[in-house]
């Protein structure tokens, strides 16, 4: 079974890195999981990570293929 | 789906108010610090090595390795100085202080995040330290 993975970094400075990564959550479930983790944080910044994007485009990748295979 | 988030505790103030904070006749000479939570700075002091420490609403008053301390709440952050001692005391005093802050708050989160996430069903993966950063990795089945 695949699993979700929270990764949180806490700096010497006290700032708090969040990582979320897993099968088939939506962005609003991985923020609601760090923020319950972190109930006295606020979240000053957020951005999809690399690997998003890799796995977007792995996914329009395959589409076209099996666009192009059907044609 | 992979998100990466940046969080701030919340004793502690994001930048744009600590710009904003400005020394005023309350606090003559005082400096800016990023601390708002007037219970974050004693524990802080207190870890520093101030004692004698006279806590008042948004105000603090004592003595430190420094010299007598006082400390006081404009807008939203506390302001800081060593009294009557030149401005590079104050400094090195509020550099004392910021890296005790971040100790603390470090201790805290990590304290808080074993036990959010025993409550949550997650599973503490690994811990690692370097560098004075402490990463910690949980999973939870999906």
């Amino acid at each position: 079974m695949q699993k979700k993975t929270i990764t949180i970094t806490v700096s010497a400075s006290g700032s708090i890195t969040a990582e979320a990564s897993g099968p088939g959550a939506a962005c609003t479930d991985e923020l609601t999981a760090i923020q319950a983790l972190l109930p006295d944080a606020v979240i000053a910044d957020s951005r999809l990570t690399p690997a998003y994007y890799q796995t977007a485009t792995q996914s329009v990748a395959i589409q076209q293929l099996q666009h192009e295979g059907d044609n | 789906m992979s998100l990466e988030v940046l969080l701030i505790p919340v004793g502690i103030a994001a930048i744009a108010a600590i710009r904003e904070a400005r020394s005023t006749d309350l606090c003559e000479k005082c400096k800016t610090t990023r601390i708002k939570d007037q219970q974050l700075l004693q524990d802080a002091l207190v870890a520093m090595g101030g004692t004698n420490l006279s806590v008042a609403q948004g105000r603090i008053t004592g003595d430190s390795p420094y010299g007598r301390i006082t400390f006081q709440q404009i807008g939203e952050v506390f302001l800081g100085r060593v009294d009557g001692a030149d401005d590079h005391v104050t400094s090195n005093m509020l550099a004392a202080l910021d890296m005790s802050v971040g100790a603390l708050l470090q201790q805290r989160t990590i304290a808080s995040l074993h036990a959010r996430a025993a409550e949550m069903g997650m599973v503490l993966v690994s811990q690692t330290a370097a560098n004075g950063e402490v990463q910690l990795v949980f999973e939870q089945a999906t």
